[in-house]
Parts: C-alpha cells; sequence; structure tokens
C-alpha cells in the first residue's frame, strides 16, 4: 500500500475549488510539475491564474443535476484521483449557503465518484474538527473523535463532510480515501479567516486564558497534498509543524498589541459584531482562543512518511516576512529524506 | 542571609506550639473540635443552603454570627479555651505577616504579575516546552513553593533515593488538600532531594483548566491535565511523572475521612505502567490532609461556581480570603519501593479483576505507608 505508485496515478487529476487558497496553490504546483498530466480544475469561478496545461471547467456542485453530469465527465476524462478542496475556508452569515456548498456539494460528488473509476479521493480538512475544549489531551491523535461540530455550524459541517468521507470508504473498500487535516495554515501567500484575525492592529484575547496554538506552513501543506497524490495512503492525517507557541507570544511576535477582555463580555461582543457584518468570526470561535486544540503528527510521519519543513515559530515568522533561506530549505528536505532511510 | 531563613522556620515552629497548645496533641482535642463542627454544622448548613436556594439570597452576616456563636460551644465541648483558641488565631496571622513579609515572597508574586502581563512581549531564551511549561515562571515560583517545603510546612522526606535518576517512572500518591500542594511538595522534594534534581511532571484534574488565570499558572510552572493520552506521551519520553488516582474525590476529602484513601479511578494509572513498562513508585504524604479541615461541601453554591465541589472549613469562607491560608502542619513524604509490573504481558491489559487487583496492591502500598507515618507522628502541628 505504503510504495510509491506508478506513473500512471499521476495522471487524470480533478481538483475542486480551484479558487480557494488549498486549491489554487496545489493547482499551480501540479501545473508545474512535470510529473502530473491532464489536471483539471472545477468550480464556479475560473482559476486566480493564467493556466498553462491544466483545463478549468465551470462546475456548480451545489446544483441538483451535477452528480449525472460529474459523473460522465469522470469518465469521459478517464478521472484517476479526485482531490476535494471546494468547501469553505471561513465561516459565513448565510448557514443554509454553508450547509449546501459544505455538506451537499460533497454528497454529489461523492455520488458522482462512486458512479465512476477514480480510485482515490483526498480531501483537505483541518484540525479545527477536533474543537477546542479543556478536557482535550494536549496532543490528539486520528483516534480522537472530531467533536467540532458542537461548537459552530461552520465545523459542524466540516464534521459532516469527513462522515461522509468515511462512509463512502465503508462502501467503497477498494478505493482509497484519504483525509488530511492541516492546522491553522500560515505562510506569505495564505489568506484565510484566521490571519485576517492576525492582522488586526489590536488582537482580542479572553482574559486569564493563553492556550497554546499550533501552525503548519503553506508550502508543507502542498508537500503533503502532492505526497497522497502519489502514492496511496488511505486514513486520517494530521498534518501539523512541531513546536506550539502560547498565543500571547504569537501575538507579540506578529508585533500585534492583545487587548485582554472577560469571557462574559467577549462571547456577546463577538456575536454582535459578526451579525452586524464587522467581526470576522462567531463568538462560537472563541473556543479556540481559550482552549487546547492540538493535534499530534506521528500518524503522518509512520504512514505518509511526512515530517514538515518548517516548525510553528518559523511558519510564523515566513507569515510575516521572514521566511527560512532556501538552502536551508533544502538542507532539512534532505535531513528529511535520510531520516525515512 | 541564612541566619534570617533559620529565624523564619524558628518562627514557625513556635507558632507551630502554639497550635499544639490551644488545639491539642496529634489530633485528640483538635479533631473532637472539628468533628464536633462537622456533626451539627453540616447538617445546619444545609437547611441554610436549602432556604437560601428558596429565596436566592442568603444573609451572609446572620450566617456568621450563628457560626461564630456555635464555633464558641464546640470549642467549650472539645475543651479548648475560646480565648485561647482567638488569641492563637491572632498570633497566628501576626507571625504570617512577618513570615511572609521577606522580600522574596514578595519578589516572588510581583515577578508573576509581570509574567502574566509581559511575558508575550519578553525575549526569550528559551521558549515554552510541548506541554506549556515556561522555565521563567518556574524560576519564578520556586522560592515561594521551596519557602512553604522548608519553613512553613517543614516537610521531611524519607525515601527518596528510591527514585533512579534516570527513566520513566510513575509516582502515585495518596491526594488531599483541597488544593494541590502535596504535588506541588512532591515536585520540590525531588528537585532539592534527589540527587540527579529531576523534574517531576505532575497530573492535574481537568476542571482548573475551566478557570481563568489558574489553568495557564498550572500549565506555565509544569502541571499537565490528567489524562492516559498525556501521560503516556510523558512517560514515552522518560519522564518522571506524579499522578494522584483518587482524583477529586481525594481533593476533597472530609476531615472525617482523613488519611482513609479512596477507590483508585479505575486503574487506569495501573495499565498504562503495564502499557509502557514503567515501575510504579508509592508515595505517602503526611500533614496535607490537615491544611484545610473541610467540615462539609456545597454542592448547590458549587454548580453556581462551576467547580466539583466547594469546601467548608473552619475559616473558609467565613473569614474571606484569610480563611484561605493553609495551616502550619507538619509534613512527613516517604516514598516506598518501586513496584515493579514487567511480568505482566501486555494481552492482560483487558483483565480488569487482574487490573483491579494490581491497583488496589498499590493502593494498600501507600495506605500501609500513611498508617506507619501517622503512628509515628506525636502532633499534627510538630511531627
Amino acid at each position: 500500500m505504503h510504495k510509491p505508485s506508478k506513473a500512471a496515478h499521476t495522471k487524470n487529476i480533478v481538483i475542486t475549488g480551484a479558487t480557494g487558497f488549498l486549491g489554487s496553490t496545489l493547482l499551480k504546483s501540479l501545473e508545474n510539475d512535470r510529473r502530473f498530466r491532464n489536471i483539471i480544475a472545477i468550480d464556479k469561478k475560473p482559476p486566480p491564474f493564467k493556466l498553462k496545461k491544466a483545463k478549468w471547467l465551470p462546475f456548480d456542485l451545489t446544483q441538483a443535476d451535477v452528480d449525472q453530469k460529474l459523473a460522465s465527465f469522470f469518465e469521459k476524462q478517464k478521472t484517476k484521483i479526485i482531490v476535494h478542496t471546494a468547501l469553505l475556508t471561513q465561516p459565513i452569515r448565510n448557514l443554509e449557503e454553508s450547509h449546501e456548498v459544505q455538506s451537499v456539494g460533497t454528497m454529489h460528488l461523492l455520488n458522482a465518484a462512486a458512479a465512476s473509476k477514480a480510485h482515490k479521493l483526498i480531501l483537505a480538512s483541518t484540525t479545527d474538527v477536533y474543537g477546542a475544549f479543556p478536557e482535550n489531551p494536549n496532543f490528539l491523535t486520528e483516534e480522537h473523535p472530531a467533536k467540532g461540530g458542537g461548537l459552530s455550524p461552520f465545523l459542524k459541517d466540516k464534521v459532516e463532510v469527513e462522515e461522509q468521507f468515511l462512509r463512502f470508504q465503508k462502501k467503497h473498500p477498494k478505493k482509497i480515501v484519504t483525509i488530511l487535516r492541516p492546522a491553522t495554515i500560515l505562510g506569505p501567500t495564505v489568506n484565510n479567516f484566521k490571519t485576517h484575525f492576525f492582522q488586526n492592529p489590536c488582537i482580542p484575547i479572553v482574559m486569564g486564558f493563553d492556550p497554546l496554538v499550533q501552525f503548519v506552513q503553506e508550502r508543507d501543506v502542498i508537500r503533503a497534498f502532492i505526497k497522497a497524490i502519489e502514492e496511496d495512503h488511505p486514513g486520517i492525517f494530521n498534518i501539523v509543524a512541531e513546536g506550539v507557541l502560547p498565543l500571547t507570544r504569537v501575538i507579540h511576535i506578529l508585533g500585534r498589541v492583545p487587548i485582554p477582555v472577560p469571557t462574559f463580555l467577549l462571547y456577546p461582543a463577538a456575536d454582535i459584531l459578526w451579525y452586524a457584518n464587522i467581526g470576522a468570526i462567531p463568538a462560537s470561535h472563541i473556543h479556540f482562543l481559550k482552549y487546547l486544540c492540538i493535534a499530534d503528527g506521528t500518524k503522518a510521519w509512520h504512514k505518509l512518511k511526512f515530517r514538515p519543513v518548517y516548525n510553528s515559530l518559523e511558519a510564523l515568522h515566513s507569515f510575516i516576512g521572514k521566511d527560512l533561506k532556501q538552502n536551508q530549505i533544502t538542507q532539512r528536505l534532505e535531513e528529511i529524506e535520510d531520516a525515512k532511510a | 542571609m541564612p541566619k534570617r531563613k533559620r529565624d523564619i522556620a524558628n518562627r514557625f515552629q513556635e507558632l507551630a506550639i502554639h497550635l499544639e497548645k490551644a488545639l491539642g496533641l496529634g489530633g485528640t482535642k483538635t479533631s473532637r473540635f472539628i468533628e464536633g463542627l462537622s456533626k451539627n454544622l453540616g447538617p445546619m448548613l444545609e437547611r441554610l443552603e436549602a432556604a437560601a436556594v428558596l429565596s436566592k439570597s442568603i444573609p451572609m452576616d446572620v450566617v456568621q454570627s450563628i457560626f461564630q456563636a456555635y464555633l464558641k460551644q464546640v470549642a467549650k465541648d472539645a475543651g479548648i479555651s475560646w480565648k485561647d483558641l482567638q488569641k492563637t488565631m491572632e498570633d497566628f496571622l501576626a507571625l504570617l505577616k512577618e513570615g511572609f513579609k521577606p522580600e522574596e515572597i514578595l519578589g516572588t508574586l510581583s515577578k508573576l504579575v509581570s509574567l502574566y502581563v509581559l511575558r508575550g512581549q519578553q525575549e526569550l531564551e528559551r521558549e515554552v516546552d510541548e506541554f506549556g511549561m515556561d522555565p521563567a515562571w518556574v524560576d519564578a515560583v520556586r522560592p515561594l513553593f521551596e519557602f512553604l517545603f522548608r519553613d512553613y510546612w517543614r516537610v521531611t522526606v524519607k525515601g527518596i533515593e528510591n527514585i533512579p535518576a534516570n527513566g520513566r517512572c510513575l509516582l502515585v500518591a495518596n491526594h488531599s488538600g483541597v488544593l494541590p500542594f502535596d504535588g506541588a511538595m512532591i515536585t520540590v522534594a525531588c528537585l532539592k532531594e534527589h540527587r540527579a534534581h529531576r523534574h517531576v511532571r505532575f497530573l492535574i484534574e481537568d476542571f482548573v483548566y475551566h478557570f481563568p488565570f489558574l489553568g495557564t499558572f498550572m500549565h506555565r510552572i509544569g502541571a499537565v491535565r490528567a489524562c492516559p493520552e498525556n501521560a503516556t506521551w510523558l512517560l514515552k519520553k522518560n519522564q518522571l511523572v506524579l499522578v494522584f488516582p483518587e482524583g477529586v474525590k481525594g481533593l476533597g476529602k472530609l476531615y472525617s475521612e482523613r488519611y482513609q484513601l479512596k477507590r483508585f479511578g479505575r486503574g487506569g494509572f495501573v495499565k498504562l505502567a503495564i502499557k509502557t513498562k514503567t515501575p510504579i513508585i508509592p508515595v505517602s504524604v503526611v500533614g496535607a490532609e490537615e491544611i484545610y479541615p473541610v467540615i462539609w461541601k456545597s454542592n448547590i453554591l458549587a454548580k453556581a461556581f462551576g467547580v466539583p465541589y466547594l469546601p467548608v472549613t473552619p475559616t473558609f469562607p467565613w473569614l474571606g480570603p484569610i480563611g484561605m491560608i493553609p495551616l502550619p502542619t507538619k509534613w512527613r513524604i516517604e516514598i516506598g519501593k518501586p513496584i515493579s509490573f514487567d511480568k505482566i504481558k501486555p494481552k492482560q491489559i483487558d483483565d480488569e479483576i487482574l487490573i483491579n487487583k494490581l491497583s488496589e496492591k498499590v493502593r494498600d502500598e501507600i495506605q500501609t505507608l500513611v498508617d506507619k507515618n501517622l503512628k509515628k507522628r506525636k502532633s499534627v502541628w510538630l511531627g
């Protein structure tokens, strides 16, 4: 199972969601890599850059008849690998739309995949599905239940998407279903509600709470996805950087000002701002500023043979323009290759 | 400097003599007094609490005056002179003020506050470790805990050589004292008196992490939330881990139940030791169970505050923050011989009867150690 698969596996790839950060960055990397051929991006909107060898096709995963269209499309293209990144990167106020895009869109995609000859599905999830709770162990492994759904509708949909993928695996044991759960992604180009939160000049924190946080660098995430495309590794994998940082330390390194707010004020304030279209996150996400949600990346190393180049602190530095030097990166990559052998 | 330190220790010894005179030897008069309190005060407080729930408020001054009248009566019944008791309490507070005056204690507190406010903005020599322990916080609280260890509770440690100089080890101890001071004192004992000055990671109940400040504080000084995953992680890294299998049940023990070990959970610590091939070292702590004599626990109020129990002691909550000062009892920590489970095969981990037997064996061992030290002890205050 864990041997690199044949060259045939690196062609006929479909990426859903070509406009989001993960989808578009992955698309760019695959385009620049000669090993990958016949790459198709499907999304409502075209990708934000000019495509060289890949193709873009407009599909809306939320439409009722999209599953039949997709199935015949997969058939025609002899699609082998489907990478599903067409999910929301941040909570949106329209909960109905959120559910349609994440949960229903995934259902349509999986129905089409079941009817096709695609043999591998890769899902881009997040470690947030574990949820931040005071009773979490310091390092969450993949066996830990994804309880984050209880926190917010946004995460509930994310957990539901994962469950659909796991059910799909049970129904189709011959196909390979890989779920990658990256931690909070940081880097020079990433752009989501968490990076927006860190870009505010003043950052509200919960008074008396200073949880440890964990990141992963964007290039490491892309490396993990490419690994999952090239080789066959069914199962769930946490994709996280080594090392943890207290939240206040992160805010200091970013050069922002932390504003401690008592819990009882912060929750209603966040909700008011959220519904008034000003705040970036609803109150349900404040748990992540209070309690631990740190994942353990050991399984990714043992099974996937993936180890990040950047640790959490370096990922944070790369986010503010203090990236590692190219020779450092090459050296680390060599070290990882050595460790594998 | 050393002279002044000895001076403080002497003062606390003096204080202990005072307390012994007023409250009696090794538990005879003391226990009569406190048991007398809990006998009738419990039911009375229960009725009061029920009334408070109905009327949605407790007139605190009324409660206080009832309590004082009651206290006087019980003291008289136990053969303790009320005047003596009052005078001793005054002396105690005066001495405390002197004892706590030294710059090191104030220094600790101000350092803690500045770390809390400014830590994020300081240049760090060493980053926090993977469980959130910050070396600067540990250095800041060390003088305070060493003061408690050396002067206040005058802890004597026996059998520290039973802890190996390196390699994984699971310390299992009896739990008591409302707040986990016992964990802190065992940690200080290993740092100060062990030949390798080993660092102990102690596991504590997770309700601590629901609270602002407290949870962060405990993390930074090296406590780890008690759960099998965390314990396994630490043991795999060859750490010295301290657990209290009695958990919250032990921490909030009533005075009348002191030194009777509660059920040891469901034997999770035994499974852990077998799985990670770790020797278990029993530890007994004597003295910690009297620092806050809990005469009654309020469940209704506890729910309102989100804590597992709200203890009522002869001084708390009646005297406010002063009532939170622990009593200067004399402590003995004895560390037993390691128990190895090497002969148990990993397969047998599912044999619940066996696990329970082994867990009871460890509990018995600790209970024996506790009883032995209790027998040796002549006085709660002087050891």
